[in-house]
């Protein structure tokens, strides 16, 4: 029977008749075992958690200086436990409360060196000293732990007079923000996951991002994706994918700490003076193909390839970053399917088989993104701009053509086939549009990158064996990007666009109101040179650059017409909108 | 309740279900806890589908509450009060409202009614494997290529032409089928007998959406198809929710985790050889049962 309808079961996991409540007897039964069980316990168990439930609980929030447990260095940690108030009172717990997070060190040896240094001396505890507040954790590397160990090398301060707080006082400890290692100096993005921010290591001077997680919609305490997504970033040793650096746990705010990258794709290729040669492109395209080959050589498949997760910093380096939708493929017999949720990628990179509900897809939905990446770097331009899914299929449908019987023969087994079945038949004009605009080799591979059909897709290693990246122009390292001045995110550009959009609609609102003064009655929708604000979409730029097909020759034109002609016909795609709204892919799956 | 006064309510809570799951199943259980009155509310389900003004994504949702009702009927036929109600009523009514689902003018439906029919069959512990096979193959035979070659559209598909003698549930994966054959057969025409055109095509031609002036209920509108594919992502998340559940034989004797552990615990001596075997023993037969109790195949 299937019973996937059915509620969870209330009695107990693990009785036997769980759908039926227990007898009295056994009742008895059970509580005297139970008894016998506790008495057990009571005699075996060696872990003893302390304090009041109300400690514990705001002790799994408070900023502690022992979250992070560098790997050398055992001695950190009993200058770290030294300041920490709430261990004092943490050693006699009540029988079977709840435990709070694990505080001390993790090896076996550490925590009896510990133990031997506190049996020494256990000193009452004297409120955080004001030169360092959390997170007192190294940044990881050498140059970090360095810098730790420093710290404990430094003369101890002179010994003020002990003074004891009471229970009540420690809630009101002032933490001086002033004292943290990272200061932040900008927000370089944002999402459904949170904020990122840019960063200074106040020890080492190095930038880092600050991804700060956004826990106050969770009722259920720490995301499971966050898990997720760190346990996977934890499992990558790439150069081309981004290194998670540590985690921090800061004023009740939890962020993960990554190296920090100049720019995102998306951004940088907003840039106005950007002329990328094609050894420039290769060169971009072969580190994101690189990158993504080793993610499916581990079996895992991002789920969020755009432009805005691929990160460049200044030397030319081009990492993946953003896993907050990756998941590891899981391992099916014949005939099963894996079953992952649907709801995944953002739509314009989002490949037919997902805009058609497939929900056993693998690997190949990356490589439709990565083959809009690879046009984008060409043309500047977003390939397939769709508003929402049937406008998206309807798009690449034009440009690549209905697919035939033979072209895609299990197109017609996806779920929502029926629903958006063409009922015309359309050429393919994707020869038309970007041949021109591409290298003949570029264009062979992005062909064979964005396949309708996801089994003729090219995998990641097949790209690379491209002749793309073996015949001459051969990848060429992007000098010139220490020259460019500022940085380039996505983020940014489009806050300037916005800016941009607003001085145009106060222009044409000044305008407005000139003309109606000047012509008295006149209707004022007919003489709008601008559509109204309610009818621009959001996100999409209304000046600033036109691109042609000549790569790199990129002309201002300010006034240009806002009007977006996302499916442009001809040859030239000029005056197309550039960059995708910010639809963020939020569908998560068990 | 009165059956007249259960029948009316009925007919509002069906009319405002959502594809939720909760709303499912909350409806379920009024229909039996009313099964008393099942003569009255039966056919109210009947008249929703045979009613042309309803909406087509209500039709696929109301499949769905069927469905549901089936799985409830049975799980409440668990105790002896209840003797699987709506169960026969519903399984002869399958074909035609199969037909109201799946209407010649569209079948949107198809790949929801298809995973529907598939939990009912289930429940009813028939093998429907082959149908299973068959609708995901190419279903056209050298007839019907000879048809295409002469362009004759696909017979329209009638419930009077299945023999009454055979099982309406068969009859019903009998009519999915040719349902699913006629599309197959009017994709090939479409491919090999239309013209391709050049020209960029917009929305409403690509695909078959309804206009704001088109009267046809059996269309749906681009902000119908947008919101059935956002309900079946839900209740796609949804179906996975419970996958963690196990399900233990309910009769049958056998050793839980609980009392194995304790057993276990509770010894302080060495194992002798007897001890040692009937250790091994229960721990195979433990094992056993965990295996078998996972809903999703273990590897």
């Amino acid at each position: 029977m299937s019973d996937r309808y059915r509620p969870p079961p209330a009695g107990p996991r693990s009785s036997r008749d769980f759908q039926r409540k227990p007898s009295f007897k056994s009742r008895e039964r059970n509580r005297d075992r139970d008894r016998d069980r506790d008495r057990d316990n009571r005699e075996r168990d060696v872990y003893k958690p302390g304090g009041s439930q109300r400690d514990r609980e705001r002790d799994m929030y408070r900023p502690r200086n022992d979250t992070y447990t560098p790997k050398k260095g055992p001695d950190n940690h009993k200058d770290v436990h030294k300041d920490t108030p709430n261990d004092t009172h943490k050693d006699e717990p009540s029988l079977g409360s709840k435990r709070g997070p694990p505080s001390g060190p993790s090896s076996y040896r550490k925590r009896r060196e510990l133990a031997k240094e506190k049996e020494k001396k256990i000193e009452p505890f004297r409120g955080i000293p004001s030169g360092r507040g959390p997170p007192l954790g190294p940044r990881g590397g050498k140059k970090a732990g360095a810098t730790n160990q420093q710290q404990q090398q430094q003369p101890k301060p002179p010994k003020q007079k002990p003074q004891k707080l009471s229970k009540s006082q420690i809630y009101s400890i002032y933490v001086p923000g002033g004292s943290r290692v990272y200061q932040r100096t900008q927000q370089v993005g944002e999402g459904t996951y949170g904020k990122v921010y840019k960063a200074k290591n106040t020890k080492t001077n190095e930038f880092v991002a600050l991804k700060k997680l956004r826990l106050e919609s969770e009722r259920e305490g720490f995301p499971i994706t966050a898990m997720r997504e760190i346990k996977l970033l934890q499992s990558f040793d790439h150069p081309n994918i981004v290194g998670l650096l540590e985690m921090m746990v800061e004023q009740n705010q939890i962020y993960m700490i990554f190296d920090y990258m100049d720019h995102d794709l998306t951004g940088f290729l907003s840039h106005p003076d950007l002329v990328l040669e094609e050894g420039h492109c290769k060169y971009i395209f072969q580190q994101l193909m690189e990158g993504l080959n080793y993610l499916h050589k581990k079996r895992v498949i991002h789920r969020d390839i755009k432009g805005s997760n691929i990160l460049l910093d200044s030397t030319g380096c081009l990492k993946i970053a953003d896993f907050g939708l990756a998941r590891t493929m899981k391992i099916v017999n014949d005939g099963e399917s894996p079953d992952y949720t649907n709801r995944v990628i953002t739509i314009w990179y989002r490949p037919p088989e997902l805009l058609l509900g497939a929900t056993d897809y693998g690997r190949e939905v990356d490589i439709w993104g990565v083959g809009c990446l690879l046009i984008e770097l060409y043309t500047k331009v977003a390939a397939f701009q769709g508003f929402d899914e049937v406008g998206q299929l309807c798009r690449i449908f034009n440009v690549m053509g209905t697919p035939s019987i033979v072209d895609w023969p299990d197109i017609q087994n996806l779920p929502w086939f029926e629903m958006l079945k063409p009922k015309v038949n359309v050429a393919s004009k994707f020869k038309a549009k970007y041949e021109s605009a591409m290298s003949p080799d570029g264009f062979d591979l992005a062909l064979n990158l964005l396949r309708l059909n996801p089994k003729a897709r090219f995998t990641a290693e097949q790209a690379l064996q491209h002749r793309y990246f073996t015949e001459e122009p051969f990848p060429l390292p992007l000098t010139f990007l220490k020259d460019v001045e500022g940085e380039w995110h996505e983020f940014e550009t489009k806050k300037r666009r916005r800016k941009e959009r607003k001085r145009l609609q106060d222009e044409a609102k000044a305008k407005q109101n000139k003309d109606k003064q000047s012509q008295g009655t006149v209707d004022v929708d007919a003489s709008l040179p601008v559509k109204s604000v309610s009818e621009v979409p959001l996100d999409i730029p209304q000046s600033s650059t036109v691109n042609t097909v000549d790569v790199g020759t990129v002309e201002s034109n300010i006034d240009s017409d806002i009007e977006i002609d996302a499916v442009a016909t001809d040859d030239k795609i000029s005056e197309e909108a550039k960059h995708p709204k910010g639809q963020e892919s939020d569908g998560y799956e068990p | 309740m009165d059956p007249f006064e259960a029948a009316n309510q009925f007919a509002q809570i069906l009319k405002g279900i959502t594809p939720v799951l909760q709303s499912l199943v909350r409806a379920a259980h009024f229909a039996l806890k009313n099964a008393e009155s099942e003569d009255y509310l039966f056919p109210t389900i009947m008249n929703i589908f045979k009613d042309e003004t309803v909406e087509l994504n209500t039709k696929s949702t109301l499949f769905q509450f069927v469905e549901v009702l089936f799985n409830e009927s049975y799980f409440f036929s668990q105790q002896p009060k209840y003797n699987y109600p709506y169960v026969q009523n519903m399984k002869e009514a399958l074909p035609q409202i199969l037909l109201s689902v799946l209407p010649s003018s569209n079948i949107s439906n198809i790949h929801s009614a298809y995973t529907s029919l598939k939990h009912i069959t289930k429940l009813f512990k028939i093998d429907c494997s082959n149908y299973i096979d068959k609708f995901d193959s190419f279903l056209l035979d050298a007839d019907d290529i000879e048809n295409l070659k002469k362009d004759v559209p696909f017979p329209e598909i009638d419930l009077d032409d299945e023999p009454e003698t055979v099982d309406p549930l068969i009859t019903t994966w009998n009519l999915l089928i040719k349902k699913k054959k006629q599309s197959q057969y009017e994709r090939v025409r479409l491919l090999t007998k239309s013209e391709i055109l050049d020209d960029d095509v917009p929305e409403d031609i690509l695909f078959n959406i309804k206009e704001k002036t088109d009267k046809d209920v059996d269309k749906l509108t681009k902000k119908n198809i947008i919101s059935r594919m956002e309900d079946d992502r839900e209740a796609h998340k949804r179906s996975k929710e419970t996958l963690w559940l196990v399900t233990r034989p309910p009769k049958s004797s056998y050793i839980t985790e609980d009392e194995f552990l304790n057993h276990y615990w509770n010894k302080y001596h060495a194992l002798d050889v007897e001890e040692d075997n009937a250790f091994l023993d229960s721990l195979d037969e433990l094992n056993q049962v965990v295996a078998e109790s996972y809903k999703d195949k273990q590897f």
